[in-house]
């Protein structure tokens, strides 16, 4: 039974999940995604508890709903959807939490990164420099980060992110090149030599 | 096409940064997440049934349970509500008098309120009629005279003039020494609607009211002369 189920695809697992209530179908689904998943959560909210929360929550969803995902749509881009949605919540909860704090800087607001002790020759340790990156892709703004992520980090094509953010392919390619050119001004000292 | 080969030259452009996004190590789940994630949704069942039972004790039982006790309590509370014989109604009953007030109060028998013919006497009513009629009863101040005037007035075969012939007769109530012709008051206002209804004598009849007429002025002025002539001789024997 699970090795018949393992040369499904994804769309023909999730059928068999939603018609026979196979558990096998769906741990499949869950063993396909949840890598792809934790790394994309992660680097939209840059912490690595919060992210496997995400995708846990993301999987718990899509145990309880479904009967919701339809056919005609391609089951990757549905958890990317429900994933992004629930990291897009949980940095709304950040948000409020800042607001409330007297001391909250805004997430949003891109400060360039006054790091002096990240010398070029201490960039090439890949840790830091990987540190760097993520700190920078956190300062990117929320709706240019998502889109990044999902095309340089995820490789999906831009009608996939079309399909996950419910935006036109301009918009998705526009908002792309948007965030590129922000990190592009954050990151300068790594690439620069 | 030529969009795509605008966007395809901003990737090149962002190349480097693309390069570096690229090469960022791939964050892969915990070793326990599957296991974690069976735990929460097993966790979840449970909470689901649990659920499940106390909606179905609550909602589908508890309801239907509390609906019938509403029931048969309001149904014992009407059926076991027995008529009091002792209780009376206020608006049915006579009120009960005290035996105080009931002994000092004086027999008044139906008797005493019709009024016998016989008893009438001339100080109740004074008729003073022209021409004798056979029908003329003395009455009493409290049965109006307009029972009279509908006695006399009776027409034979309705006929207005034979009713005013009976019209013709002069009535005077003496009432505490004013005087008052009625049928020279009814006549004087035709047409008044502001009569008053009443039964008499079990047929119905219009009253215009006493319209009592004071005395001509002659008994005032001869009072006055007298009194002044007193007030004189008073003065001249002083």
């Amino acid at each position: 039974m699970y090795n018949s189920l393992v040369e499904l695809t994804d769309e023909e697992l999730i059928k068999e999940f939603q018609t026979n209530n196979t558990v096998e179908a769906y741990e499949l689904l869950v063993k396909r995604y949840k890598d792809p998943l934790t790394n994309f959560v992660y680097r939209f909210v840059g912490d690595k508890d919060t992210s496997v929360d995400i995708v846990q929550d993301t999987m718990i969803r899509f145990y309880m709903n479904k009967d919701s995902y339809k056919s005609f749509a391609k089951f990757s881009t549905w958890i990317y959807t429900i994933a992004t949605n629930l990291a897009k919540n949980e940095l709304k909860r950040r948000k409020r939490k800042k607001l409330l704090s007297i001391f909250g800087d805004d997430d949003e607001q891109i400060i360039e990164l006054k790091d002096n002790s990240v010398l070029p020759d201490v960039a090439a340790d890949s840790e830091i420099k990987n540190k760097i990156i993520q700190e920078a892709l956190n300062k990117v703004k929320k709706v240019y980060r998502e889109v990044v992520i999902l095309r340089d980090i995820q490789d999906l094509s831009y009608e996939e992110i079309a399909e996950i953010t419910g935006l036109s392919i301009g918009t998705v390619k526009s908002r792309i090149n948007r965030g590129r050119a922000q990190l592009q001004e954050l990151l300068k000292h790594i690439y620069k030599e | 096409m030529p969009m795509t080969k605008q966007y395809n030259k901003e990737d090149e452009e962002f190349n480097k940064v693309t390069n570096l996004l690229k090469e960022l190590p791939h964050i892969t789940a915990p070793p326990d997440f599957e296991m974690n994630l069976r735990r929460k949704l097993n966790g979840l069942n449970y909470k689901q049934e649990k659920a499940g039972i106390s909606r179905f004790s609550l909602r589908k039982a508890l309801i239907p349970v509390t609906a019938l006790g509403t029931c048969a309590i309001a149904l014992l509370i009407v059926f076991q509500q027995k008529p009091n014989p002792e209780a009376e109604n206020p608006f049915v009953t006579a009120p009960k008098l005290r035996v105080e007030v009931k002994n000092t109060l004086p027999e008044v028998s139906n008797k005493d309120l019709l009024i016998n013919p016989r008893n009438v006497t001339s100080n109740d009513v004074v008729i003073e009629n022209s021409t004798p009629s056979q029908n003329s009863v003395p009455m009493r101040k409290s049965e109006t005279m307009a029972s009279e005037v509908n006695r006399s007035a009776k027409p034979s075969n309705g006929n207005i003039a034979s009713n005013n012939s009976n019209r013709a007769k002069t009535r005077r109530f003496d009432f505490n020494g004013y005087e008052n012709d009625v049928d020279q008051s009814l006549r004087a206002r035709p047409g008044d609607y502001s009569t008053n209804s009443y039964y008499g004598n079990g047929q119905n009849v219009n009253f215009g009211g006493f319209n009592i007429i004071q005395g001509d002025g002659n008994d005032v002025e001869q009072l006055r002369a007298r009194m002044d002539s007193i007030k004189r001789w008073m003065r001249e024997n002083r």
